[in-house]
């Protein structure tokens, strides 16, 4: 399929031109590295297109160079189509984030190479070949990350999370030594006759290893400082799509795993609860609203691995399926939260990543200025929580739903105590909500000027998909239910 | 015990003392070395792996490709050691979580 292969080659290739071209002291720059790059993903946008005709007519797509074997199924599906939406909208958003900065034309480039390295990620077939693309992955995330290079702290949140996820990666090559070492092939589709020992330590270096990607416990400590202190946009990618590609990782490296699924499904249950309950309330005692986003994010990871723990441990397609789409819907709530609340912080003055500090204080008011981009910004906490009618409402709902419809009483108590936690976060977003309501007049605020049209457009784009989603959860359906049958298949 | 048992067992001590390393260091660069420390015990693991499995050209093309990955990440890393060097004036982890706040 040469389809395929231009959609996982064309943003790895274009990065370096992006870099090149859209530098500043290039002689033949002609156009600004951010034009460049949107220009760049409307083509990866074309190949998607008719990789989506090709998926349609054959439910898997592969693509071979010699040893090396892509294939894409519904899970490759759900996480290309969320990457790119959000990368697109992203890189719209951060036009005006970002002018002026040192270092423009590598941002857009590392944003191209983190999404050409996500894509050929989730269509690896190869164990090794998925670390190669990981590695890729999580090279060009530290480079964003750090990207407000002139600030301490973002140079030490983008150093914790370099030596966590660095140390996470060689447990990982540990697990697929052990496993080529008793498969004796690192294939994903040949799996081991019988079950040993040794994959048994393989599976929890998986667990280890790719849960620091996933800011799963106990390895999450890194994320809170990573979203807080990179740019706006970037926060919004990684942890909207980004952070999720370690599931996906760690999805298929366990499906190597013969082990019972009882086992693996309790795991995930048991380290899912505990992301919940973490996340919920570690942002509690948080006063900067990136950070509260950002703790929030370890707690929806955590509703995602318990539905997919569901899933495993009673082979229920529901679990499956209502843990992709809470993975879709919450990559675009948190990045509409994300967007939305940079978009504020960017009219009150925040500038060089001080959208950092920006402090639930700070949007005292601000609704009275900003009623439309504020409105988003609720609407994507509400939905946070799971208040209908929003995105987040649905996929909550179905995954309790089908923790309760399971015969085990231990995990029907865990689905209740999880819909308890839902709503102790109403606790952590009404702040948000309420401060920036706060009705009385301030004549400071009125003389805020206008939010740039470049990121009005992202958000509305992602409240409307919001609230249409929320609404009509059907329209989903043609993503989410091959992606929830492949995952199915991987532990058939 | 045949030498690639020796082998295997070596990797594990390796790792053992990288993460051991990791645990104590409180210098970014420290932190660094006991990293590729680890790095190095992974490759031989891989290389072990292949040998033990009868395709050693296997093994050892992996590695390989580990040195590359893991080379990239390093110079990031470094690099970033840099520049904490240069704002913060320190590499001591405890000093730059103090002038964090």
């Amino acid at each position: 399929m040469t389809w395929l292969a231009g959609l996982i080659g064309l943003p790895c290739v274009t990065s370096p031109l992006v870099y090149v071209f859209g530098h500043r002291q290039h002689a033949l720059r002609r156009i600004h590295a951010h034009d460049l790059a949107l220009l760049m993903l409307a083509f990866v946008w074309i190949a998607l297109f008719f990789v989506m005709q090709a998926f349609a007519a054959s439910e898997v797509l592969t693509v071979e160079y010699g040893a090396i074997s892509l294939r894409m199924d519904g899970i490759s599906l759900l996480m290309i189509v969320l990457t790119l939406l959000l990368t697109t909208l992203v890189t719209i958003f951060s036009r005006n984030d970002l002018v002026g900065t040192v270092g423009e034309e590598k941002f857009y480039a590392s944003l191209l190479l983190l999404l050409g390295t996500v894509i050929g990620l989730v269509c690896a077939n190869d164990l090794f070949n998925m670390w190669v693309w990981f590695e890729g992955m999580a090279i060009s995330s530290y480079l964003m990350v750090a990207y407000h290079r002139q600030r301490e702290d973002a140079l030490g949140a983008s150093t914790k999370y370099f030596i966590q996820t660095v140390s996470g990666s060689i447990l990982v090559l540990f697990g697929i030594a052990l496993v080529l070492m008793h498969n004796g092939t690192l294939d994903l589709d040949m799996k081991a006759v019988e079950p040993s020992p040794l994959l048994i330590v393989a599976g929890a270096l998986f667990v280890l290893g790719f849960g620091v990607k996933l800011a799963l416990f106990p390895n999450y400590t890194w994320l809170p400082d990573a979203y807080g202190e990179a740019p706006t946009g970037v926060s919004a990618l990684l942890s909207g799509a980004v952070t999720m590609t370690g599931l996906i990782a760690m999805m298929r490296a366990l499906s190597l795993i013969i082990w019972s699924p009882e086992a693996w499904g309790g795991l995930l249950l048991v380290l899912g609860m505990i992301n919940i309950m973490a996340g919920t309330i570690l942002a509690l005692s948080q006063t900067k609203v990136k950070r509260i986003l950002a703790y929030s994010s370890i707690g929806h990871i955590g509703y995602v691995v318990l539905a997919i723990g569901i899933g495993i441990s009673a082979g229920s397609m529901m679990g499956l399926r209502s843990g992709m789409l809470h993975l879709f819907i919450h990559g675009i709530m948190k990045s509409l939260a994300f967007l939305a609340l940079g978009a504020l912080a960017y009219a009150a003055g925040c500038r060089n990543g001080d959208a950092a500090d920006f402090s639930v204080d700070d949007l005292k008011g601000l609704a009275q200025r900003y009623p439309g981009v504020t409105l988003s910004l609720a609407a994507a906490c509400l939905s946070l929580v799971g208040i209908p009618p929003m995105g987040g409402f649905v996929s909550k709902f179905q995954i309790l739903l089908a923790g309760v419809q399971q015969p085990s009483v231990w995990i029907v108590l865990l689905i209740v105590v999880a819909a308890l936690f839902s709503v102790v976060a109403l606790a952590y977003v009404m702040p948000i909500i309420n401060t920036a309501y706060d009705m009385q007049p301030s004549p400071s605020r009125e003389a805020l000027p206008d939010i740039p049209l470049s990121m009005r457009l992202p958000i509305f784009i992602l409240a409307i998909a919001l609230i249409v989603v929320g609404l009509w959860p059907g329209l989903l359906d043609s993503i989410v239910d091959p992606a929830g049958a492949a995952l199915l298949a991987l532990f058939g | 015990m045949p030498p690639v048992h020796m082998l295997f067992v070596g990797a594990w001590f390796l790792l053992g003392t990288g993460l051991y390393g990791l645990m104590i260091a409180r210098n970014v660069l420290k932190a660094v070395i006991a990293l590729q420390i680890m790095v190095k015990a992974a490759m031989l693991i891989l290389v072990v792996a292949g040998a033990q499995t009868g395709q050693l050209a296997l093994g050892q093309s992996l590695g390989i490709t580990v040195i590359v990955a893991d080379t990239m990440a390093v110079v990031i890393g470094l690099a970033m050691a840099v520049r904490l060097n240069a704002s913060v004036g320190t590499l001591e982890l405890d000093d730059i979580i103090e002038a964090e706040g």
